[in-house]
């Protein structure tokens, strides 16, 4: 199976298939990170924890949703779409 | 039981037949059904909620500068009107800009996208992530890319819980040329869309 996984900045998002940015791992790697994630402490309040490249958990403090309200359907179609052709 | 009525019997038959089949192909299954008590169970153990999202719970949303588009349940269809340039098209399947979070996928759950019934997806350049809402992102990593053939199927597993909203296709169509699928979203097995 072609596993990947997806990282950023550090911290692993995500393990899967067929995923478009994702980097290539054995299958091996796939198992020790799906290991890592079945550990995963539980969310209490506004701190959780991500999943550090070395499959250690970093303990941080989650950051209030977005506002949806703040931004006009043109500033949307920006910020999507990038301006179209 | 009283008669009142004189009633083609091959036809009612035939009727009858017809929706006993859509019963039971719902249903996955080819057991015979009684009428009426087979089929009002049947129908009344249809899920109405509880983890069951039809597609069309919040509706379709398509960018259409130039585009023409049509979409039922998890069928999706858009086209790129002739005379316009290249275009990049977003298909809300959940709803508009401003997606409604209809659920929490939790870290380790594993989601699963296929897409089947593939009809022009070779050269377009294309990619499907889930969004919260039109600013923020939430599970919006690329998934899929402009090779998908019919049948193809992507797989996820989060590290973090993922408040999602809308499930947003995005596909660069140049002038008079459309694409057309059919997708299927499980978590953990359980069919969403």
């Amino acid at each position: 199976m072609d596993y990947v996984k997806v990282a950023e900045n550090g911290y692993i998002l995500a393990v899967g298939t067929g995923v478009e940015n994702g980097v290539p791992i054995t299958d091996s790697e796939y198992e020790e990170i799906l290991s890592a994630i079945r550990r995963k402490p539980p969310r209490v309040g506004d701190t959780d924890f991500r999943l550090r490249e070395d499959l250690t958990w970093e303990e941080y403090t989650v950051p209030p949703p977005d506002s949806d309200s703040e931004i006009s359907e043109a500033e949307a179609y920006d910020i999507i779409f990038g301006g179209a052709e | 039981m009283a008669v009142d009525k004189l009633v083609d019997g091959t036809q009612l038959d035939t009727d009858l037949t017809a929706v006993a089949d859509a019963i039971r192909t719902k249903g996955g299954t080819s057991a015979s059904l009684a009428f009426p008590s087979d089929f009002v169970s049947a129908i009344a153990a249809i899920p109405t909620g509880g983890g069951t999202l039809p597609l069309t719970q919040f509706g379709h949303y398509f960018q259409t500068t130039y585009l023409t588009a049509e979409a039922t349940h998890n069928h999706v269809k858009v086209a790129h009107r002739s005379g316009g340039a290249g275009q990049s098209i977003s298909l809300n399947l959940g709803g508009g800009l401003s997606c409604p979070e209809w659920f929490k996928i939790n870290a380790g759950s594993t989601v699963t996208i296929t897409y089947k019934n593939v009809v022009n997806a070779n050269n377009i350049e294309w990619n499907a992530n889930f969004k919260k809402t039109s600013s923020s992102t939430s599970l919006s990593y690329g998934i899929g890319d402009g090779t998908h053939l019919s049948g193809a199927t992507v797989t996820v597993t989060p590290t973090a819980d993922q408040s999602v909203g809308c499930f947003f296709v995005y596909a660069r169509l140049t002038s008079g040329t459309y694409i057309e699928f059919d997708v299927e979203i499980t978590i953990d097995g359980v069919r969403y869309i």
